[in-house]
């Protein structure tokens, strides 16, 4: 070789060997930015192997591949064919799975787009897009990436807007859905412990956290081992937990014998820990719902206890915004920096519009009622079987203002230091939410707790129109809601919508809250009718509303008209007021009458 | 002919022999039962089934059309470049011969292997329901919307050429249009066309409180049983989108003219109100009753006015159609597995047409591209048409008639009619018969049999 040749490859070896020493000193800075943003499984162990398989066999095409499937899923899309969507979500997602919006995307096109494509009288069919697109967030985008407050951000608002909303025609079927699927996991088994109880939250929070240990438990091994015994499902540990849950719900999917081991254990230690352990299984392997944070929620914003204000009960956890505030809570767990972030402010918000949502919404009703359905056919056996049909209502539950109250102060001073402009739109929404907390706390009788808000409202927003009496300001605020709408029909329809209501609730044995309604009802009533007290003849005459057993009647005609509810319920409510309302039965029949008596005056 | 089959059964052997050959057919073999347990679909059995033929059809399709070009390139290139034939040449058979015998053998394999993996797929799809405990519900939604040949309807384009010279005229009767745009014909031409797509467009819009009524002949249902449905398929488009971003519209399905001319009612009317997302399609399922006896049939659209406020528009592509049961699924499966069979035969002459002037890897990527561009082809016209200016202009003189003479096999895709479950008509078949095998296939073939006469067997070719 020449000597110049020689030269060449000595300065090009000894150039290479600086060049990689020098890219082999930016490793370990690289490795601590790849740790600062999350670019890191922490555990490699815990790579799904879907993702290693992809990642080796893909190789340097997994880029084209990941096109291929983005194109082929937009094309189905504008075909309005959506068989194969879940499944190139799940291809796409398993492709490029450090990639959030991908995740982000899919999810919120499952819940919103195909969801509202599918016409609104399948709403199994809505719910199970729905369905799918949280479980994909939920079970396997927050899995792969633990750190992104996007995507916990977007679960969160599946459950705040998309279900807990109204936008949706069937909203009220996912509201019923995630209920009656939370529902079985909120109570032991035994009913001493309910939802409404700390301790049992608490219970749940300590249960074992997994099956293998619980096996190898002494005190739970008859039990288990009889159910073995009992029914070969249960050989599979994997599963067990979730046919045992199963098996308490609907024992007619198992052997006779299984639930024959259940009421042996009826009753013992045994088969209660057990229980708790498996509702605690299912809520954190399942839900994903950590007990012990749903503990911290319960105590940081449940609803106040009214027998002892400094106590928090648990959350209304079948409530789709109790889930929503879950996983804002976690954004701004993992999130929470210290500094002024949008994210940051965007995970508080949800927390506060959840809290003012349970205020508004947080008390669930669930009404069953048996219904035999029509057939023509004599000969048709399935005809004969009643099916069990349930509808949901939501009302306001006073006691989560506290709370809200709280978080909403607290929110105002962490963002006090930022844009002016976040925290005037915040003092803005707290000052409305304080005006509507006094009015319905006042209505409700919780006289006291009003005037506590009141004060507070005085305090921090120092207005003219606050410096007057509670009283004052009550009706002033009554008469403002009123006289926005000020025509005879809509003050009249008003006062029958809230008298309508306390039908409802006397419906459904809550009398308390019925009681309320029916005060807030004459009180409009007489608010309205002294307006026109000093009025001429004519006018008052013209303005003046009918007798008050006149819209009584009438609104319990409506109620007994109305579709929106079950006509069993309807008709109990009828017979509940001839047995224990005599004197409203009363008052009803003889309106009636009247009623009568005059069209047929009128006829004549 | 002896020779020419005794060259086609060398052919299949020598193709057999191949590693390749061998690891796509036990791949074929493995994937596809895997694919019927595997594939979910969107969790309904219907979901599942379509999922299941459309990467089961997909991916035979695709292995059995890389094994075609890769047998078929083989089988010559081979024989030449191993000097195996000079043992063939040197018999008195002719050369064209040889080549309609490779030919042959590539098609004969191809043939049997796709007979035996669309039967696999066959019964596979036939029988997942039966796996999945599928309700009495959803099995009659498979039967329906899946396991059937819905041959499709859609209205005829409006003739408003009428209206436009009228409104034309209008315009110049009231000077709204110059002297001097009149006498430019180039003017004259574009305002005609303006006109010419506002009246098209109004022809398929309607206003709150109006109505648009679409009239179909040939509505040719074989049997009028109770349980026979037919489906109205729409996509509405808003001139402005509604907060909710739903429209509300009654339907009007059934024999028009009783209430148009009063006739005796024989054929029930259909009609219902609903709520539909705009930008996404929608079915209605109509029972077949509402279909006149001479096939007549009217679908009746109204804008309620007490709910939208805005004006409805039914593309033009797919705005509406009715969809009809025509034939059943297995009769339209085996002509999607003939359009299959179809592909291989032009992938096969197009394999041998290279082989015969081009060595064996420059071959194959010879034939992938056009293979890949004719698979992409509906991509690639699209994706042109977003360019703009110059680009534009040197694509229409030469790429897009380039891709336009290869076949453009994403159109003919198999799986776009059976998970659809949309008829494949014979007269479509027969016409990609006719333009990709008759024609297509035959000239790269003729084209490959002048090549191999003249060739210079002999010859090194680096």
């Amino acid at each position: 070789m020449r000597f110049r040749d020689t030269i060449i490859c000595v300065t090009a070896v000894l150039l290479s060997a600086g060049l990689f020493i020098i890219a082999g000193s930016q490793l370990q800075s690289l490795n601590v930015k790849r740790r600062e943003l999350g670019l890191v499984i922490d555990r490699p162990e815990d790579i799904p192997p879907s993702l290693a398989f992809a990642t080796i066999a893909t190789g340097a095409f997994r880029g084209l591949v990941v096109d291929c499937l983005w194109l082929r899923a937009e094309r189905l899309k504008e075909e309005g064919q959506f068989f194969d969507a879940k499944q190139l979500a799940d291809w796409i997602t398993i492709l490029q799975p450090r990639f959030t919006q991908v995740w982000d995307f899919q999810a919120w096109n499952m819940a919103y787009n195909i969801s509202v494509s599918i016409p609104a009288s399948e709403p199994q069919e809505r719910w199970r897009w729905v369905k799918n697109g949280y479980e994909l967030l939920r079970d396997k985008g927050i899995v792969v990436n633990p750190k992104s407050i996007s995507l916990y951000r977007r679960l969160a608002l599946i459950f705040q807007h998309k279900i807990g909303g109204v936008t949706d025609d069937d909203h009220k079927y996912y509201k019923l859905q995630l209920a009656l699927e939370m529902e079985p996991l909120l109570k032991s088994e035994d009913n001493s412990l309910g939802a409404a109880d700390n301790r049992y939250f608490e219970k749940l929070a300590k249960a074992p956290k997994e099956f293998k240990k619980v096996s190898e438990d002494p005190n739970f091994q008859p039990l288990i081992d009889e159910l073995r015994k009992a029914d070969e499902i249960f050989a599979d540990s994997d599963k067990f937990v979730g046919n045992y849950l199963s098996l308490r719900q609907n024992p007619s999917g198992f052997k006779p014998q299984a639930f024959e081991v259940i009421d042996r254990f009826r009753g013992t230690n045994a088969l209660k820990k057990f229980d708790i352990f498996a509702k605690a299984y299912q809520l954190r392997y399942v839900w994903k719902l950590e007990p012990e944070l749903m503990v911290e929620l319960n105590n940081n914003f449940g609803p106040t206890d009214w027998d002892d204000p400094n106590n928090h009960l648990p959350l209304e956890w079948r409530h789709p915004d109790a889930h929503a505030m879950y996983w804002a809570y976690k954004a701004l767990m993992i999130g929470s920096k210290g500094e002024f972030s949008v994210p940051e402010a965007n995970a508080d918000r949800m927390i506060n519009h959840s809290l003012q949502s349970l205020f508004r919404t947080g008390k669930i009703y669930i009404y069953s009622q048996i219904m035999r359905p029509q057939s023509d056919s004599i000969s048709d056996a399935n005809s004969q079987v009643p099916v069990i049909v349930q509808q949901i209502y939501l009302r306001p539950d006073l006691r989560m203002f506290k709370s809200y109250n709280k978080a909403a102060m607290a929110r105002i001073e962490k963002y006090e230091q930022h844009r002016e402009g976040t925290t005037e739109s915040m003092r803005i929404g707290h000052r409305n939410m304080l005006q509507n907390a006094i009015l319905s706390f006042y209505q409700a009788g919780l006289i006291e707790q009003a005037q506590e808000i009141y004060n507070q409202l005085k305090e921090l927003y120092p207005l003219e129109k606050f410096n007057v009496a509670l009283a004052v300001f009550v009706r002033q605020r009554f008469r403002e809601e009123l006289t926005e709408l000020r025509n005879i029909t809509n003050i009249t329809e008003i006062i029958q919508m809230i008298m309508r209501e306390a039908y409802f609730r006397y419906a459904m044995r809550d009398d308390d809250q019925a009681a309320i309604s029916e005060n807030i009802a004459k009180e409009a009533y007489d608010l309205y009718q002294s307006d026109y007290a000093n009025e001429e003849a004519e006018e008052k005459q013209r303005m003046s509303l009918p007798d008050y057993e006149r819209l009584q009647y009438l609104a319990l005609i409506d109620f007994l008209m109305d579709e929106q509810y079950p006509a069993v319920m309807r008709n109990n409510l009828f017979n509940r007021i001839e047995i224990e309302k005599p004197e409203l039965f009363e008052k009803i029949i003889k309106e009636r009458d009247r009623m009568l008596q005059e069209q047929q005056q009128s006829e004549q | 002919m002896r020779r020419i089959w005794a060259i086609a059964v060398n052919t299949v052997k020598q193709a057999l022999r191949m590693k390749i050959a061998v690891a796509f057919i036990v791949l074929l073999f493995v994937l596809l039962p895997v694919m019927g347990l595997v594939t979910s679909g969107d969790g309904t059995p219907k979901g599942r089934v379509q999922t299941f033929v459309s990467y089961s059809m997909s991916l035979t399709s695709f292995l059995l059309c890389l094994l075609t070009i890769i047998v078929a390139i083989y089988s010559v290139t081979t024989d030449i470049e191993r000097c195996q034939i000079y043992t063939v040449v040197t018999k008195p058979v002719y050369r064209f011969q040889v080549l309609i015998g490779k030919f042959l053998g590539v098609v004969l394999l191809g043939f049997v292997l796709l007979v035996v993996f669309s039967s696999m797929i066959y019964s596979i799809t036939v029988y997942i329901p039966r796996f999945i405990d599928a309700t009495g519900e959803q099995l009659n939604e498979l039967n329906n919307e899946f396991y059937t040949a819905r041959a499709s309807l859609k209205p005829a384009p409006v003739d408003v050429s009428r209206e436009v010279k009228q409104s034309f005229n209008e315009l110049v009767q009231n000077r709204k249009i110059s002297d001097e745009v009149l006498e430019d014909d180039l003017a004259r031409r574009r305002i005609l066309e303006e006109l010419t797509k506002s009246k098209e467009l109004a022809s398929r819009s309607v206003g709150p409180g109006r109505q648009l009524i679409w009239e179909f002949n040939n509505v040719n249902v074989k049997s009028k049983d109770p349980e026979g449905k037919i489906f109205v398929r729409y996509k509405y488009e808003v001139s402005v989108a509604p907060p909710n971003r739903r429209i509300a519209g009654r339907w009007t399905v059934g024999d028009y003219r009783q209430e148009k001319y009063g006739l005796p009612v024989e054929t029930p009317l259909w009609r219902e109100s609903r709520w539909d997302v705009i930008r996404a399609f929608h079915e209605l399922e109509v029972p077949v009753e509402v279909v006149a006896d001479d096939g007549y049939l009217a679908v009746g659209f109204v804008n309620l006015p007490q709910y939208n406020d805005t004006t409805v528009i039914f593309p033009e592509k797919d705005g509406i159609e009715v969809l009809y049961k025509s034939d059943s699924f297995t009769a339209n499966y085996i002509r999607a597995t003939v359009l299959v069979l179809l592909r291989l035969i032009f992938l096969a002459s197009l394999g041998i047409f290279a082989a015969t002037f081009l060595s064996f890897p420059t071959a194959v990527l010879f034939c992938l591209v056009i293979f890949a561009t004719g698979t992409i082809s509906g991509f690639i016209f699209e994706s042109f048409g977003s360019l703009g200016g110059g680009t534009q202009l040197i694509y229409t003189f030469t790429v897009k008639p380039l891709v336009r003479m290869l076949p453009q096999f994403d159109k003919v895709n198999p799986a776009r009619f059976l998970v659809p479950a949309r008829l494949l008509s014979w007269t479509l078949l027969a016409k990609v018969a006719v333009i990709m095998v008759s024609i297509k296939a035959v000239i790269l073939f003729l084209l490959g049999i002048l090549v191999f006469n003249h060739k210079e067997i002999a010859k090194v070719i680096v």
